[in-house]
């Protein structure tokens, strides 16, 4: 796996909460990272009008997780205003499209609705990996692989599906 | 007249028309159906690739001809919404509600809202809510499966109660129902528990002892219910009473399958709506198969039927006209009469009375077939929806099994139906999906720091509750990490949401005509849709709702989030109107539509005020019956499939009898 | 359930990325019998000929470099597996239904082979739910086939090993979940049948699994025994063939042949009529699942006859398909008969069968690395007509979260078996483990991937 994707794995894992495991298992026949890392790429670019935007996101991350910072940190440096507007806002669609497989458009506030976001899903694929439906421990509605009857019991720990650890 | 080569013309392959095909073709007898729409896939896998890819995963979405083509999105047509004057057989979707007031993308067209109107006036025309499809199978691709048989009452509410009309024969009409239920429940292939709803039946008095006919039971066990269901199965809100009714849960009887058999079993995809991946869920298509394997029952795909020839001695249909074509927007590649002894109109509550209204060159039917009597296309009906959605206090998993497993029916009967419509209550298990387009809505909130859905703001609730989710976060929080994941999970997995089915009147004056203007690419006319709440009977079935919500939130310690809707805006640009607002004793409501197009090509028992008698036959063309929930003369107290296939089981009867009796 | 590689899931650090794993003692724990390790790594020819052993293999033998395995070797060690089974399954029989050590696969071909001693699903679900007799027993054959006698045979056509045996019965003409039939290029439909390994048969029988008052009396989610190889035990294996009828356009060199009564089943569809012949038929597909410890969901394995269909968007092979006719251009491609369908229907317009997804260049390298082992025991073997289309894993089979434990590929499917519903769309398109994950007993429980139980009675 190259440099670039190291960074785009470490830097979606910190700042949407599930493990890089659950992201890019090293077993991947899914390989959704693969669909995302180029839209991602060229989307921050065309959106921004920066080619180098992206560049700059995944260097300040390598820079950051260089350090040793605990994730907190490295998402609120990230995340941090004095990066710029784009850079920002390009982190925290990183956030949204991993969640709803789906690239945002925000529309601002006017004089008659308050400001709100529509996206267009990326692909087929990209809606039944939106973590989304991992964060609500359930699955995509239409694409369930759980059997007859789960919905009257418990599903599994939210850590289960987000690849983190503890209680 | 030329020989007949049929017993029997269908036009439409819905539940209804392929219910009777089936049952005619297993006695040998020759039927013919004509589909406006695509044929049924060998596989689904065009249409789930289809739902997934939607960005709106409304009903429709999975279905040809397209819903929405976000390439080709316009400013002016955000959605990119496809023109109907393009297309062969378009049909209404409810991404077109919005564009309700725009014909370049709305497949109805609309008279003008009358001027000088506020509000909360009775005479404000809206869109209507509900939509179904054109393609093989027809609307049963994306029902629900709620599968619930209606009361007697609901057959004789003129008499009972005051209000609409009876079904002809009234409580004679329900009895004869009765054995035709309980097929209809095995056609379908119901999942339902007989014990909880001879609970139901014997606080309604359905029978003295409490059972609902001789052989009734289901032919699967219940689907389990939810824990969502559980959630509201709580002793605060069963020992509720509304209107001196009791308020307890009933286990949804559902046309799903709790046990393997020619279907798979359920493994709740969530997503009976639009489309259930593995056919766990009934669809016509099952039946259509069978009627198809007798080797008796032939289809015509893409082939629409334009006009309906009349004998001018005998009154009798000779024949129906149609035009078919290949591409969904390519030209019409041929046309023809299909001719047979008996015809049946089977193309649900919208095109069917658009049919008989088109087939106006007849002598002696000027104003359209078997419409002596003027009813042709009046009375529509829906089930005007209220929804209510908040958040339980604890978790209870929403967004998993079928969308709905358990209801409230115990409020769809009473003394006050003389005073306000009646209604089930349907317990949603897709959290604020239907209500707020979640998960999507709340994760815009909480990653870009906005408050469409009153999580992440200063909003307080009519109780006096403040409703931003977590107290400790400022309002607008831009979150990450860990505590994104805390935040969505603990607002996703508390979502719970309540949908009202309301008794909606027939209303003469709510009607489908012949759009006057606008036509479809293979130029028939489009329908004109006049539509209006106008009754505060069933407006003060809103208020009640409303009402009932909040109690039952309260009940069970949950913090209620239903928004409330804009004013209306009755007069402005097509873009600015709004098209389904109202307001009432000067609360603003905005209703949904439930999907159940009712009553405009109804039975009755007068030929004076009604399109067919009680046999779904016409009255005007001995010849001639329909079928579907266009004959229903009130749209009762239940989702109407279950109706519908019991009413075209008998329609089937009745032709097959009167075919052996010519 | 164990993970195969327990220790993956937990290596992904981070900031480990990539893995930096350190090779597992467990990878190379099983060394499957009669197979040679291949440490050429995956994609790479194989650098020696494979070993043909009439041996089950108990487990994958996970080959290393690379380490850790990724995606790729893994795929191939499934892959290898996948034709241990086969070699091992088509080893020509005793009379006892063992494998004949003194013969190697593709000797002796018109000798029965492993699998068709095994049971046939109509012989273990029997009407009114009675109790198959025991294994190695036969059970009455429907009314109507009984008056075949196998005896009439022309003469030399079975073995004097295989006297005795009664010819398989192909009770199925359809395709899973009401599809359709697949039509044969004599206009002919393809027949089916689907078998049990030993294991697994008793496993129906001793939980009276076999009808519908013992699956509510047993009242749990089934688990079939898994091989082991620790214990040196054969698991649960089920196979599913698609044969057609010899003769017209079939050359049967060109397959594998058996003699089978073709029993027209009036359950099957509305208006078909009981009727019952013996028939030359040749094998176009097999399926074979396997259960072992370390893959829950089963290993799914799929062959074909190397002459079904051609691939979508490829230049044509050949001059000749068993399911696609290059002359028809106005066929639709995977698309069933009209209605109605009747297996007994004297002819019915063949079907136009593309396979949707193509065989990889590495399942075909390991095909032809098959074909010589097998070419070198028999110049001329059947064998070397049948090819591995993919072989369906669990690359995480113990997640918590997804019961088919991530399958790899996602989609499999083959073009005489699943015919209709090829494609790469969830939960529509065939995936072995995803579909047969939902798989329940007549009394609603999992029935651990396989639809056999819901043929109880």
């Amino acid at each position: 796996m190259s440099d670039t994707m190291d960074n785009f794995i470490g830097l979606s894992a910190v700042l949407t909460g599930f493990a890089s495991s659950i992201l890019a298992p090293g077993l991947d026949p899914v390989n959704i990272k693969a669909e995302y890392l180029p839209f991602f790429t060229a989307k921050v670019a065309a959106e921004s009008g920066n080619p180098q935007l992206v560049d700059s996101i995944f260097a300040k991350y390598a820079s950051l997780a260089a350090q040793q910072l605990s994730d907190q940190q490295i998402g609120t440096a990230m995340l941090d205003p004095a990066n710029g507007a784009d850079f920002v806002l390009a982190c925290r669609k990183l956030i949204f499209m991993w969640y709803s497989g789906a690239w945002p458009t925000l529309i601002p506030a006017s004089a008659s609705a308050p400001a709100s976001t529509v996206s267009d899903l990326i692909s087929a694929k990209s809606y039944t990996c939106g973590l989304a439906w991992q964060v609500m421990q359930s699955h995509p509605m239409g694409d369930s692989n759980y059997r007859y009857g789960y919905w009257n019991s418990q599903p599994p720990a939210l850590n289960d599906y987000t690849g983190q650890q503890g209680a | 007249m030329s020989n007949p080569t049929y017993d029997l013309v269908i036009v439409g392959s819905g539940i209804a028309g392929a219910i009777v095909a089936h049952q005619l073709g297993r006695q040998g007898k020759k039927v013919l159906i004509l589909e406006a729409g695509a044929p049924v896939p060998v596989d689904r896998s065009g249409y789930m690739q289809t739902f997934f890819k939607a960005n709106a995963k409304t009903p429709e979405s999975p279905y040809p001809p397209t819903t929405q083509n976000p390439t080709a999105a316009t400013p002016d047509n955000p959605l990119g919404l496809p023109d109907p004057a393009t297309e062969n057989a378009p049909r209404y979707t409810v991404l077109q509600i919005g564009a309700w007031r725009n014909p370049k993308q709305c497949y109805f067209d609309y008279p003008p809202q009358p001027p000088y109107l506020k509000g909360d006036s009775p005479e404000v025309t809206f869109a209507f809510a509900s939509s179904y499809e054109r393609i093989g199978g027809g609307t049963t691709w994306h029902w629900l499966g709620t599968s619930l048989r209606l009361f007697p009452t609901d057959f004789t509410l003129k008499t009972t109660y005051g209000h609409g009309v009876d079904w002809p024969g009234g409580q004679t009409f329900y009895q004869a129902l009765v054995p035709y239920y309980e097929k209809a429940t095995d056609v379908i292939g119901v999942s339902g528990d007989k014990t909880q709803l001879d609970t139901l039946y014997t606080q309604f008095k359905v029978s003295p002892s409490g059972q609902y006919g001789p052989d009734y039971d289901y032919p699967m066990p219940a689907i389990v219910d939810s824990l969502v269901d559980q959630a509201f199965d709580v002793p605060a809100v069963t020992t509720l009473t509304v209107d001196g009714n009791p308020v307890y849960l009933t286990p949804t009887p559902q046309g799903r399958n709790s046990l393997p058999g020619d279907r798979r079993q359920c493994a709740g995809n969530t997503n009976c709506i639009p489309i259930c991946p593995i056919q766990a869920k009934y669809d016509a298509t099952v039946t259509l198969g069978d009627a198809l394997q007798t080797g008796n029952v032939e289809i015509r795909y893409r082939c629409v039927a334009s006009n309906i020839r009349v004998d001018d001695d005998t009154a009798e249909v000779v024949g129906i006209d149609y035009i078919s074509y290949d591409e969904h927007t390519g030209d019409a590649t041929g046309s023809g009469t299909v001719t047979a002894s008996k015809y049946l109109l089977a193309a649900h509550a919208i095109e069917t009375p658009k049919l008989l209204l088109m087939s106006n060159k007849n002598k002696n039917f000027p104003n359209g077939v078997a419409n002596s009597s003027g009813q042709v296309g009046r009375n529509l009906m829906d089930h005007v929806m209220y929804l209510a959605w908040g958040l339980a206090k604890d978790p209870v998993y929403a967004f998993r099994g079928p969308l709905s497993t358990s209801g409230i029916e115990s409020l769809r009967d009473g003394a006050f139906r003389k005073n306000r419509s009646a209604y089930r209550i349907e317990i949603g298990n897709e959290g604020w999906q239907w209500a707020a387009n979640d998960p999507f809505t709340t994760l815009a909130d909480f990653v870009f720091g906005q408050d469409t859905n009153q999580l992440n703001g200063n909003a307080v609730n009519p109780q006096g509750q403040p409703l931003r989710f977590n107290p400790n976060l400022p309002a607008n929080s831009q979150l990450f990490g860990a505590q994104l994941v805390d935040t969505l999970n603990g607002i996703y997995v508390r979502q719970i949401r309540l949908g009202y089915l309301i008794e909606q009147l027939p209303d003469p004056d709510n009607r489908v005509e012949l759009s006057p203007t606008e036509t479809d690419h293979l130029g028939l006319p489009r329908p004109r849709v006049t539509y209006r709440i106008r009754q505060d009977y069933e407006r003060d079935g809103f208020v009640s709702a409303k009402q009932v919500s909040t109690e039952i939130f309260n009940a069970m310690g949950a913090t209620e989030y239903t928004r409330t809707p804009p004013a209306p805006v009755l007069y402005g640009a097509a873009d600015q109107v709004t098209a389904t607002n109202f307001q009432y004793q000067g609360n603003n409501f905005t209703f949904y539509g439930a999907g159940h197009i009712a009553g405009t090509y109804r039975m009755g028992d007068s030929k004076s005020d009604s399109v067919l008698n009680a046999r779904q036959q016409s009255w005007d063309h001995g010849n001639l019956y329909m079928v579907g929930s266009g004959v229903f003369p009130t749209i009762a107290t239940g989702n109407p499939t279950l109706t519908i296939a019991a009413l075209a089981l008998q329609a089937a009867d009745n032709i097959l009898q009167d075919l052996a009796a010519a | 359930m164990k993970n195969h590689i327990p220790s993956l899931r937990l290596l992904h650090l981070r900031r480990a990325w990539p893995l930096g794993v350190a090779a597992s003692g467990l990878l190379v724990a099983f060394l499957a019998q009669g197979m040679a390790p291949d440490v050429s790594g995956a994609g790479k020819q194989a650098a020696t000929v494979p070993v043909l052993s009439p041996t089950i293999p108990l487990e994958i033998t996970v080959t290393s470099p690379p380490s850790p395995p990724t995606l790729a070797s893994l795929q191939h060690d499934f892959d290898v597996f996948s034709w241990q089974m086969f070699v091992a399954l088509n080893w020509p029989a005793n009379a006892d239904g063992s494998p004949n050590t003194k013969l190697t696969i593709g000797q002796a071909p018109r000798d029965s082979v492993v699998w068709q001693h095994w049971r046939e699903s109509r012989s273990i679900f029997l009407p009114k739910g009675e109790t198959p007799p025991p294994w190695g027993q036969n059970t009455p054959l429907p009314a109507v086939c009984s008056g075949i006698n196998p005896k009439t045979l022309p003469p030399n056509t079975l073995r004097l090993t295989q006297i005795g045996k009664t010819p398989n019965l192909l009770d199925e003409s359809s395709e899973p979940f009401k599809t359709g039939p697949l039509i044969d290029q004599n206009g002919r439909y393809t027949r089916y049948e689907i078998l049990t390994n030993e294991t697994m048969f008793n496993y129906i029988l001793g939980n009276t699994l076999y009808s519908k008052a013992g699956q509510q009396a047993f009242n749990a989610d089934a688990d079939f025994p898994s091989s082991d190889p620790k214990a040196a035990q054969v698991g649960s294996i089920m196979v599913k063939a698609a044969w057609v009828e010899m003769g017209g356009k079939y050359d049967p060199s060109k397959f594998f042949t058996a003699w089978a009564l073709v029993y027209d089943n009036p359950a099957e569809q509305h208006g078909v009529k009981p009727f019952c012949k013996l028939e030359k038929v040749g094998l176009v597909g097999l399926h074979i699942a396997h259960k072992t410890a370390d893959e829950p969901q089963w290993i799914w394995s799929t062959f074909e006859n190397v002459a079904n269909a051609p691939t979508q968007g490829e230049k044509l092979q050949r001059s000749a398909y068993n399911f696609f006719d290059p002359a028809c251009k106005d066929c639709q491609v995977n698309e069933p008969p009209p209605r109605p369908w009747n297996p007994e229907n004297a002819y019915t317009k063949p079907s136009q069968i593309e396979r949707v997804i193509a065989i990889t260049p590495e399942a075909k390298r390991l095909n032809d690395s098959f074909h010589r082992a097998l070419a070198a025991v028999t110049p001329n073997s059947v064998w070397l007509n049948y090819e591995l289309v993919s072989t369906q894993w669990p690359t995480n089979a113990s997640s918590r979260i997804d019961p088919t434990g991530v399958p790899a590929p996602s989609f499999l499917a083959n073009t005489t078996l699943e015919s209709y519903i090829q494609g790469e769309v969830k939960q529509t398109s065939s995936s072995c483990m995803a579909c047969h994950n939902n798989a329940t007993t007549t009394a609603g429980k999992s029935a651990d991937f396989t639809y056999l139980l819901q043929r109880a009675q």
